[in-house]
């Protein structure tokens, strides 16, 4: 089962770069069964998803940089988190919790992005993950500049 | 010339009189005495002449425009190429004078200014709120490289701009000789489309369809020609002598690609499955005037629209289909339909998710596929495409799509309340939310009809404020100035361009032709261009040029926390933007608290109403309005297409 879902997970993130909407995609066996993929998004700096189908996690790693768990800026991040759960959004909006579970962790400011799949749905947990992570950066470009100027590089004009 | 006379305007406000300033700064120097040699000053400052517009300024208007016949001189046969092909202004400062001299005996509008870089923006803003071309001109030399930003701005937002340039002659080449010599067109290299150094007389009319052909056909972009006095002195004595001397109908054609049926099919299976699907209405709906096929297949089958352009207007932002001021809506669509976007953004600049498909119809089948990946690439020109599809399509519904882009646009005004809110706080300084709602409440909720007054969107700062409140209800309302090239110093130059444009009623603007309109800048872009309110109120222009004044440069936020660097950000505080403005023969407020902001506003409105009175309304800001921390809400970000766009 574990070997099935990162088939899946691998043939999900291939279909992006065959797309182009991915650059740079590459894939490298990560830690204890673990296998990571990097590819060039929504910004210039790479992001690392790493897949580990046999806890059925797949998670954006470390992709948020100097972020401390005080900010206001990640207080905003886990509202909007709580509101793809819980709120009164569009259902293509949501996560759907029955299909999957997703959290931030933050370890001494570097955030990373889980999403746990449920019964083993792991194209939906990829495509969910995705459209988190496109928010995620939007929020922050419209509400949080000063951050994006300082550790994405994006210009201040 | 009582009418001209500067003196004859209503008095302003008492406040800001300059009588009362006198007198305050008398008081203020404790000593009687003081007051008495200031009467005198006031007493001596009455008998000095007075500012006032030139007589011809005016006769220009009436003046009878020479017959264009043969003999001619090399300048009036390109000039007549230049009216037959509806040249629709000229803008320039003194040089090239053959040239321009020419261009304004053929009855071509024509305006001058105080430098060409301005000029050159005030055509490059013309174009964009007219869809018709303009020209600049500048001499040789320094005239020439002033312009060379406008040009650089106007290649970056597409627009067909005539630049022209005289450049000595032929035999002075390589030369130091005389003065001001320079190789043009290496220049401008890369901001043009077409470029060409005359140097033949007898085919200088050749080379004026040369440049029509380029400005009228694909996508449109600068192109420049310089003058050697060979080619603009040169004398015909009739058209034999000229080469390739033809009508238009054989130089250029009026055809345009029209779509592959196989590929409308294809688009219209891929709308069918949609369920959200958006079409972004760019710069070729504009160019194209394809406003009327955009609505109608957008209503056809309920497809959303969001604008992002050098110009705003194409599709109203008030129609239930309309998802410019519903940002968190596009993040949903499912298929997006690229009409005209000329400047392309990348992957991640626009706020569509992974899993959007993208369709891209444009006129060339070069840049189809550049920067963003399509699904389908439909060459043809925007109108043609849009009938198409709209022939093609089946009548659709998508309401709960429709209900999705209602809600988000409810939680952006929301959004815009809270903003404002959190600005209206601040008692001891305008802040740039006040400036943005007040404005569009006087402009859209007011005695105005909102679709009636065209707006220059320039600034930096306080531009993040004022996209999210300006709205666009018909073609060409709002002109967008930083748009891709992100120049903020040519406003006034724009407001000049945007002016000229609605006096004269151009294009788009005939219908609100003769109404004022509204500039927005800052402190930092009036320092460029703010000399252009001489032109303004030489010409009788009524606008409005709101200067955001906040005693830096925008960027100061994001560089302030070194001394060693903060200073290169920083002015001199509480400038007198208004008295500049007074200087120049305009009208002048000054604006330090927030309540002061309305009167002020319609203060100006009516002179630019009834007396045709240009004005500043200097709103006295304050540079720590743009940090989050101290004075929420901060700096503003941005989403991209939409109200707040202007990269792309």
């Amino acid at each position: 089962m574990a070997r099935n879902g990162l088939s899946v997970v691998r043939k999900t993130l291939q279909e992006y770069a065959d797309r182009g909407i991915f650059r740079g995609f590459s894939e490298r066996p990560g830690r204890s069964g673990k296998t990571e993929f990097t590819f060039l998004w929504l910004t210039e700096y790479p992001l690392h998803f790493v897949c580990d189908a046999r806890n059925a996690t797949v998670r954006f790693n470390d992709f948020l940089p100097a972020m401390p768990v005080k900010s206001a800026v990640y207080a905003d991040l886990r509202k909007f988190l709580r509101e793809r759960v819980e709120g009164d959004l569009p259902k293509h909006r949501m996560v759907a919790p029955g299909r999957a579970a997703v959290k931030f962790v933050n370890r001494h400011g570097s955030v990373s992005l889980v999403l746990t799949v449920y019964r083993n749905q792991y194209r939906y947990g990829v495509k969910a993950i995705l459209n988190l992570v496109n928010e995620i950066f939007l929020l922050l470009q419209r509400s949080h500049t000063e951050y994006m100027w300082e550790h994405f590089n994006l210009p201040q004009e | 010339m009582q009418d001209d006379d500067r003196d004859s305007r209503p008095k302003k406000s008492a406040s800001v009189s300059r009588r009362k300033f006198v007198r305050q700064a008398a008081v203020g120097a404790g000593v009687a005495a003081a007051f008495g040699k200031g009467a005198a000053l006031l007493a001596q400052d009455q008998e000095r002449p007075r500012i006032r517009i030139p007589d011809d300024v005016r006769l220009r208007e009436t003046a009878l425009i020479p017959a264009s016949d043969f003999p001619m001189t090399g300048a009036d046969v390109f000039a007549r190429v230049c009216r037959d092909e509806g040249l629709a202004a000229l803008f320039c400062c003194p040089g090239n004078y053959q040239v321009v001299n020419a261009i304004a005996d053929h009855g071509i509008p024509s305006y001058g200014g105080r430098h060409e870089g301005a000029m050159a923006s005030a055509a490059d803003a013309f174009i964009r709120v007219t869809g018709e071309i303009a020209a600049c001109s500048g001499t040789e030399g320094p005239g020439f490289t002033n312009m060379i930003s406008a040009v650089a701005a106007a290649n970056a937002a597409r627009s067909p701009l005539l630049v022209l340039a005289s450049n000595m002659s032929v035999r002075g080449d390589d030369t130091e000789s005389r003065i001001q010599r320079g190789y043009q067109q290496p220049t401008t290299e890369g901001l043009r489309k077409y470029g060409k150094r005359l140097i033949t007389a007898a085919r200088v009319h050749e080379y004026g369809t040369y440049a029509f052909r380029q400005l009228r056909a694909g996508i449109p972009r600068p192109v420049h020609l310089d003058f050697t006095t060979e080619v603009s002195g040169a004398r015909f004595e009739s058209p034999a002598e000229l080469e390739y001397y033809h009508d238009k109908t054989k130089y250029r054609t009026a055809s345009r690609p029209h779509p592959d049926p196989k590929d409308i099919r294809q688009a219209a299976e891929m709308i069918g499955r949609a369920r959200r699907p958006i079409i972004v209405a760019s710069t070729g709906v504009f160019y194209s005037r394809a406003w009327e096929a955009l609505r109608a297949l957008a209503e056809k089958c309920q497809i959303a629209v969001v604008e992002s352009a050098p110009m705003r207007g194409q599709f109203p932002d008030d129609h239930p289909l309309s998802a410019s001021t519903a940002p968190d809506a596009l993040p949903s669509a499912d298929l997006v339909i690229l009409v005209g976007q000329y400047c392309m953004p990348s992957v991640g600049e626009f706020a569509f998710g992974p899993d959007a498909r993208y369709i891209r119809i444009d006129p060339d089948p070069e840049d189809i596929g550049r920067n963003l990946p399509i699904d389908l690439g439909i060459v043809s020109e925007e109108t043609a495409a849009l009938e198409a599809l709209h022939a093609e399509m089946p009548a659709m519904r998508h309401d709960a799509w429709v209900a999705e882009i209602a809600a988000a646009r409810g939680r952006f005004q929301e959004e815009l309340a809270e903003l404002y809110r959190q600005g209206a706080s601040y008692r001891d300084a305008v802040h740039p939310a006040v400036i943005a709602k007040e404005l569009s409440d006087f402009l859209y909720r007011g005695n105005l009809p909102k679709e009636q007054t065209t707006v220059v969107q320039g600034g930096f700062g306080i531009a993040r404020y004022t996209r999210r409140w300006l709205r666009a209800y018909r073609p060409a309302q709002i002109m967008n100035g930083a748009y891709q090239y992100g120049a903020i110093g040519p406003d006034v130059g724009y407001t000049f361009g945007v002016g000229v444009a609605v006096q004269r009623g151009v294009g788009p603007q005939a219908p609100y032709r003769g109404h004022p309109i509204v500039a927005i800048t800052g402190d930092a872009g009036f320092g460029y261009t703010g000399f252009e309110i001489e032109s303004l109120a030489t010409y009788r222009i009524p606008a409005i040029v709101i200067v955001y004044n906040n005693n830096s440069w925008g960027t100061w936020p994001g560089n302030r926390r070194s001394k060693l660097v903060s200073h290169i950000h920083l002015f001199q505080e509480n400038l007198r933007y208004d008295k500049v403005a007074e200087a120049l023969g305009a009208h002048g407020e000054y604006v330090t608290r927030p309540e002061e902001f309305r009167p002020a506003l319609d203060r100006c409105y009516e002179l630019a109403s009834t007396e045709h009175i240009p004005s500043v309304i200097n709103c006295q800001a304050k540079k720590e309005f743009g940090i989050a921390r101290q004075h929420p809400p901060g700096f503003l970000g941005k989403v991209e297409p939409g109200c707040m766009a202007y990269y792309h």
